[in-house]
């Protein structure tokens, strides 16, 4: 067991790339889900048009990469408005059902083996990144986080990240301590009140549904970068129900709930991954082969997501920052 | 903090329950057989899977030595007996193959991983090499056919959801787990547990008939101890709906890993009736296993049916879905009508599982990838609405096959179809088809 090498990985999962784009990812949902108690279940959705909105005008269009940023935030936007008109004046459920439908529409449309030469079907689309890669100082440096390697790419792709990520958060809690997000916290309240106020309650609803997905399309953006490739399988709902449980362990309604939260979350997977892998490879001890095999043990660490998900709901649901009193659960 | 600790422990035991019964060890077989499928999907006589007798396959090691041949019989199937577990490769003698029929898009060669005890599956799906022999028209009236065979697999899947619903209040993600858990259950039993040993026939439906039945108690297990170590308690200390939703998709996930845990991430069929003849009836054809799926369907939509409306359990279930205060308050266990519809909608749950692994595939995913479809029926019927998640079901199993029919170039886009749909119907009426207005608001 190479313990150095297990923990070496994990802190460099927790500050990596997976990290950095699921937190814009959860950054997003505590937009919508954390002060307006909107329930977006298609997060995943907004992450896939942020990455293909890099990656198909690159390489059908020839845009530079770093035009397509703001490009990013039009077309995140227009999703947005596509899924808000409908259904934000209906009970959060239908909001629900629809946004999931949405994102598992846009994943089959990407995947579909018709226009690969559009959005390179299954495969995805992987050549893109050249811009990004020009555009560092030194693409090839190699590094080294104790013991895990990473090349000047990977660091430059990290400082991008957290650069948006710490962007995000800083406007986040300076529009939530606005009169704009206290009004936006009232509606999560209680809606009829906040109606009853003369404020608009459609439109609050509607710029934190183009706001929340804007900061989860950027999420997409460095997942595509930094893993250099748009691929539809990122993008199952499953990414949005992982979003879910990083937000609730680093607390809902909290700026830093989503960041601390995305950074403990990949530091659990990538150590339970490790770890399982060694003691089912063939050096030094052994787990019995009934219990678990090297062929099985990928998918523990998304049982330990799910087991986790729901034990923190029950147990702790204001998660490891939240208030008490402050609980965004309860949306209508 | 107040949950006992009690309830903890049971869920615990219950998971372990459930997951010991995942842990049946597979069966050892003393020859280890590769088992080669050919058939025809190019002859659209009832859109299902036709055999192909006659036709000569070869299996070839890792090392390039040829271990095994053989010829598929009347079913379609050869079986090869290979001396070891490892990769093999499967090619077709393109040759043998009948007039008029190619090896399809895939190629005539297939490679295989052959497990010791498992064996292993190479399926050959021929396509047509001369022109399309049937008009589009002509297989219309098929295409509806098995839209409300689909639509109908869907209603029982998603009956219990919706009544879950609308008891409750809660939309149930896991209710996908508890679906793929009766269809791996039945798989496993009935794959490993031989009580009547015949594999065609009368002794293989019963075979099946005893793996369904087990299927079914699990699931009703499962959902029955969820409601009572889980939601119950979690309705008393007066959690919210979201909250709960939330813990059941991570309920969900968990299950549907342990599942793939246990299971593996490979499709399995149930063996003894991957391929059948069709009936063919007038304009319709469905093999016996289908027809025998449809009457099971049908005949589980009317008892559910005729309990709500005519049973006092029934007008219980309606009266709580209705006001549970209410009904509480003249006298009905509330608790218990709930324990009775998740008891219920579990079992429902497990046999369209098995009824959808027959006429697919049992796999891991098989319930989380159909849950999107189960809660666009019931909202599309009318959110807590029964009936609405029959009408829903056969609007989606319909919408499904007729964007197949219409697009055939696009059959891997048809779930988009009743997806789009979903969101255009919720546009102009938001309700359903069935509901009423004052529940939308």
């Amino acid at each position: 067991m190479n313990w150095s090498l297990i923990f070496s990985n994990a802190i460099y999962a927790a500050i990596g790339v997976q990290a950095i784009g699921f937190a814009l990812a959860a950054m997003g949902l505590n937009i919508h889900f954390g002060y307006t108690g909107l329930l977006n279940f298609g997060q995943a959705g907004f992450l896939l048009i942020g990455a293909y909105s890099v990656a198909i005008p690159v390489t059908v269009w020839g845009w530079n990469l770093f035009v397509c940023l703001p490009f990013v935030v039009i077309t995140a936007s227009l999703f947005a408005l596509l899924l808000g008109i409908p259904t934000l004046k209906l009970r959060s459920d239908y909001l629900a059902i629809v946004t999931i439908a949405a994102a598992e529409i846009l994943r089959l449309l990407v995947s579909t083996p018709k226009w690969t030469s559009w959005s390179g079907g299954t495969d995805g689309i992987n050549s893109f990144t050249d811009d990004f890669r020009n555009a560092v100082p030194n693409p090839s440096a190699q590094y080294k986080l104790w013991k895990q390697p990473f090349t000047g790419y990977d660091l430059w792709v990290m400082i991008f990240g957290w650069t948006l990520v710490a962007l995000f958060a800083l406007l986040t809690w300076a529009l939530i301590r606005s009169p704009w997000g206290r009004v936006l916290r009232s509606i999560r309240e209680d809606e009829d009140a906040a109606r009853s106020l003369g404020k608009n309650v459609f439109s609050y609803k509607m710029i934190s549904l183009v706001l929340g997905g804007v900061i989860g399309a950027f999420g997409g953006v460095v997942l595509a970068i930094g893993n250099q490739t748009a691929n539809p399988i990122t993008f199952r709902t499953e990414l949005t129900f992982f979003a879910y449980a990083i937000l609730v362990l680093g607390g809902v309604g909290k700026v830093k709930g989503p960041i601390i939260g995305a950074m403990i979350f990949w530091f659990v997977i990538s150590f339970s991954q490790e770890f399982l892998k060694n003691i089912t490879d063939e050096i030094g001890w052994r787990a019995p082969e009934w219990l678990i095999t090297a062929n099985n043990f990928p998918f523990v660490r998304f049982m330990i997501v799910g087991g986790g998900l729901a034990l923190l709901v029950v147990f702790r649901p204001q998660g490891i920052f939240g208030n008490r009193k402050e609980q965004a659960f309860d949306v209508r | 903090m107040t949950i006992r600790i009690r309830h903890l422990l049971a869920l615990v035991l219950a998971f372990v329950a459930l997951a010991a019964t995942l842990w049946v060890p597979a069966a050892h077989a003393d020859d280890i057989i590769l088992k080669v499928r050919v058939q025809n999907t190019a002859e659209e006589t009832g859109a299902k899977k036709q055999p192909v007798e006659g036709v000569a396959v070869v299996a070839v090691d890792s090392a390039g030595n040829e271990v095994a041949t053989g010829v598929t019989d009347a079913t379609g199937v050869a079986e090869l007996v290979v001396p070891a577990g490892g990769d093999y490769t499967v090619t077709l003698d393109e040759s043998t193959l009948p007039e008029g029929l190619s090896a399809g898009d895939a190629g005539p060669s297939r490679t295989v991983t052959v497990t010791e005890g498992l064996g292993g599956n190479a399926n050959f799906n021929l396509g047509s090499s001369g022109p399309e022999a049937e008009s589009r028209l002509d297989r219309l009236p098929q295409t509806l056919f098995n839209g409300i065979r689909f639509g109908l697999v869907i209603a029982i899947m998603s009956v219990g959801l919706s009544l879950i619903y609308a008891t409750t209040g809660l939309s149930n993600f896991a209710h996908a787990e508890t679906v793929t858990l009766g269809a791996v259950v039945a798989w496993t039993v009935g794959t490993n547990i031989r009580i009547f040993g015949g594999t065609t026939g009368f002794s293989a439906f019963m075979q099946l008939a005893f793996a369904t039945v087990c299927g079914v108690l699990v699931s009703m297990l499962f959902a029955g101890l969820l409601e009572t170590r889980v939601w119950r308690p979690m309705r008393r200390r007066r959690i919210g709906l979201t909250s709960m939703m939330i813990v059941s998709i991570g309920i969900a996930i968990f299950m549907r890993y342990l599942i793939q845990f246990r299971f593996g991430a490979q499709p399995k069929s149930f063996p003894q009736f991957a391929s059948q003849e069709n009936w063919n009836i007038g304009p319709f054809g469905a093999t016996p296993r289908d027809t025998i799926g449809m009457l099971v369907s049908i005949s589980c939509i009317g008892g559910v049916a005729y309990m709500l409306m005519k049973t006092r359990t029934g007008k219980a279930i309606r009266a709580v879905s209705d006001n549970p205060d209410l009904s509480s308050s003249t006298g009905i266990n509330t608790d218990r009508i709930i324990l009775f519809v998740w008891l219920l909608g579990g079992a429902l749950a497990g046999l369209s599982g098995v009824l959808f692994g027959l006429d697919e595939q049992v796999q891991w995913n098989m319930g989380s990838r159909l849950l999107l479809l189960m809660f666009a029926a019931i909202t599309l019927g009318g959110l807590g609405r029964p009936f609405g998640a029959l009408v829903g079901s056969l609007v989606i199993g319909l919408a499904v096959q007729l964007w197949a029919w219409l697009f055939p170039d696009y059959t891997d886009l048809k779930t988009v179809g009743a997806l789009a749909g979903l969101i255009i119907i919720l546009l102009v009426r938001p309700q359903g088809i069935l509901g009423s207005k004052e529940r939308i608001g």
